[in-house]
């Protein structure tokens, strides 16, 4: 995808398509940490990571961009608008969100230095080296190793889901008081 | 369609099921806290003997891999071998004496009672998946399996502001290290390739190619993931410099519970390290065991000057497991000629520390978490039983001839002297002889001192007794410490063959 020489560029179809996500995605990502509404930025958050799902996809990872659909848009970011909404933050324009300037200039310094340093390191790796086809993983290949190699690692993973899950629920259960017990009002 | 051998993963499956039954009991029949216990506790005894069956099945036809066959594109996850099958029987053993030392604490939890037991099953399978793995994705899950359950239970008593205090730090400071854990597994993959422990696996790849890693460069990214390994495994045994959260949570953590917590994980966390280390590296041994030996040495060092200063037992106790880590980590110097020194070591401490925090429950009471050094003066002569058996306990620790503690300390400073290590073998003596003072000291306290006068329960005017729960665990923790002190061929001889395959 990377190609270094800038003859060829223009010459590939599939380098427009990029654009045509990443021109967005670089939008979306920057209204995330400039709006000033958390709900729009959330809304801009979907948008981000819709167009990283896209790249995904360009990619020919179409496992990852499914996961990343499934994991950060439907479950992420719904949790976090569930948090602003009962947690009954104000919805609406926020002034605190505007952060003073040495902690945008430092907040751009960090992530400019991790831009920098990603770039590098993928340059450096890969290079203008194109993947072949057949290392492409597919979906399939996935659910096949994931339910023929680590079917017992998956199975784990579930009673790890059911300890965490039935220790939330203990921790975080009111008992009852011995009134209630009485009345006949448990709560559970 | 392959065959599955189950009897690999018998265990885990037992306490699942009994797990899920407890639970499922709770919710649909009031049967209290008896029914859980038939349920817990045969699911346990189940689980011990399907691990002897393991040792029997392994000795009969050598170590297996769980499943997959001649061609078959699957991978073994758990490894069944002697060392896994000891690992079972002492973490089961140690788990179900725990659960019974904690059952005062259930009784008084009332309906949130079974899920404690739940979350103990729970726990208890992850901890021997982390010694059955054979594939650092695994260890890693029956890490998580183990932890979370246990973060769980410190903070299971939730008006004591100190139990959650105890459950925050560590749930925070655990998660971080299984973080670490985690990203040492991702660097060990980088740097080799594979994930699995045996066949086709990280060993395969050091046995055949270390040579050529050094070559290509690679041995940097392999070793900095061992490093991060022992870093996050260092963290659930609580070795020095990763030892923080253990005085705070031992202390802020119920009386019944700690037991489970303290000794499990140590058992479970140490067979994690030398499967790791001993199993997977041992052709790399020149590469990290430098670095074991010197956080044994921290570890040795930094446990016995800190338990030397405290004021409550459960933080000296816990100070001094950071000590007995290092003992550990000393006799795994050795690789795999080092494992034996550190089952014996290891089987008789899990049962010493789980005795020691059974007095200081019925000292302090099942739901307190501290419990102040205070509270033991003249103990002897409210309390003769739990007083002589602490004596037992504190001698065993110390490490005193005719004990289990000098059996193990002398395997380990034995192993270490051979694998080269002489200067580890000597810090380890002095800091064993410093730490006498602080074992010793509970004995005068106990026998020598008139108690504070103060009034109420719990104080050190009233009269502690332990309940036939607790008397149960206190009996065999003195039969293990002094059993395996005066006769400890039958144990010595077991653990020779508990080598990782």
């Amino acid at each position: 995808m990377v190609a270094v020489t800038a003859g060829d560029w223009f010459s590939t179809p599939e380098n427009y398509v990029f654009l045509a996500i990443a021109l967005p995605l670089v939008f979306a990502g920057w209204r995330v940490v400039t709006s000033s509404n958390v709900v729009h930025a959330v809304l801009y958050l979907v948008g981000a990571l819709g167009g990283s799902a896209a790249l995904f996809l360009l990619l020919g990872a179409e496992f990852v961009a499914w996961a990343v659909v499934l994991v950060y848009i439907g479950a992420v970011v719904v949790l976090f608008l569930f948090g602003i909404m009962i947690t009954r933050a104000p919805i609406g324009v926020e002034v605190e969100l505007s952060h003073p300037l040495r902690v945008r200039i430092s907040a751009a310094l960090v992530s400019g230095a991790l831009f920098v340093l990603i770039a590098i390191a993928a340059l450096t790796a890969f290079g203008s080296e194109s993947i072949p086809e057949a290392e492409v993983t597919r979906t399939a290949d996935i659910g096949q190793s994931i339910f023929e190699r680590f079917v017992i690692p998956f199975e784990v993973v579930s009673v790890v889901l059911l300890a965490a899950l039935v220790g939330g629920i203990v921790i975080a259960r009111r008992d009852p008081s011995p009134e209630e017990i009485a009345a006949g009002k448990e709560t559970l | 369609m392959q065959d599955i051998a189950f009897l690999p993963i018998g265990p885990e499956i037992v306490l699942l099921g009994a797990a899920l039954a407890v639970l499922m009991v709770a919710v649909t029949l009031d049967l209290g806290h008896r029914m859980w216990a038939a349920i817990s506790f045969t699911a346990l005894a189940l689980a011990i003997l399907l691990s002897w069956a393991q040792w029997i099945r392994v000795d009969d036809v050598g170590p297996q891999l769980n499943y997959g066959g001649e061609g078959v594109r699957t991978a073994s996850m758990v490894v069944m071998d002697h060392f896994s099958a000891l690992a079972g029987i002492v973490v089961f053993v140690v788990a179900a004496l725990a659960l019974l030392g904690a059952w005062p604490l259930v009784e008084s939890l009332e309906r949130r009672g079974a899920e404690f037991v739940a979350l103990a099953l729970l726990s208890i399978a992850g901890l021997h998946t982390m010694a059955a793995a054979n594939n650092l994705i695994l260890l890693f899950i029956g890490l998580e399996t183990a932890s979370i359950s246990l973060y769980v239970i410190a903070g299971i008593v939730r008006e004591q502001p100190n139990s959650d205090e105890a459950a925050m730090k560590y749930f925070l400071l655990g998660s971080f290290a299984s973080a670490i854990f985690l990203y040492g597994v991702a660097l060990v993959f980088a740097g080799t390739g594979a994930t699995s422990i045996y066949g086709g696996g990280v060993e395969d790849f050091v046995n055949g190619n270390l040579l050529n890693l050094l070559v290509n460069g690679r041995e940097g990214v392999l070793m900095a993931g061992i490093a991060l390994l022992v870093v996050g495994l260092g963290f659930k045994v609580s070795a020095a410099p990763f030892h923080q959260w253990a005085p705070d949570v031992y202390q802020g953590a119920a009386g019944g519970a700690v037991g489970l917590m303290a000794a499990g994980a140590k058992v479970a966390g140490f067979a994690a390290i030398a499967r790791v280390l001993a199993g997977a590296f041992p052709l790399a041994v020149d590469i990290w065991a430098p670095s074991v030996a010197a956080v044994a040495a921290l570890s040795v060092v930094l446990g016995t000057a800190l338990a030397i200063a405290q004021s409550d037992l459960k933080r000296m106790l816990a100070y001094s497991g950071v000590a007995h880590a290092g003992f550990m980590l000393t006799a795994l110097v050795g690789a795999k000629a080092g494992v034996p020194a550190m089952w014996f070591y290891l089987s008789t401490y899990a049962f010493q520390l789980l005795g020691a925090f059974t007095i200081a429950a019925a000292v302090s009471g099942p739901r307190t978490g501290a419990s102040a050094l205070d509270e033991y003066r003249g103990l002897a002569a409210r309390s003769p039983v739990l007083a002589a058996t602490m004596g037992v306990m504190m001698l065993s620790l110390a490490g005193l001839p005719f004990t289990a503690g000098f059996v193990g300390k002398v395997g380990v400073f034995a192993a270490a002297v051979e694998a080269g290590f002489l200067w580890l073998a000597v810090v380890g003596l002095v800091t064993a002889v410093a730490g006498l003072f602080f074992y010793i000291r509970v004995i005068v306290l106990m026998y020598f001192q008139q108690p504070v006068l103060a009034e109420g329960p719990g104080t050190a005017t009233a009269a502690p007794e332990p309940s036939d729960h607790q008397r149960i665990v206190l009996g065999v923790a003195v039969a293990v410490s002094i059993g395996f002190g005066l006769v400890p061929w039958p144990l010595l001889n077991l653990v020779q063959h508990a080598l990782p395959l």
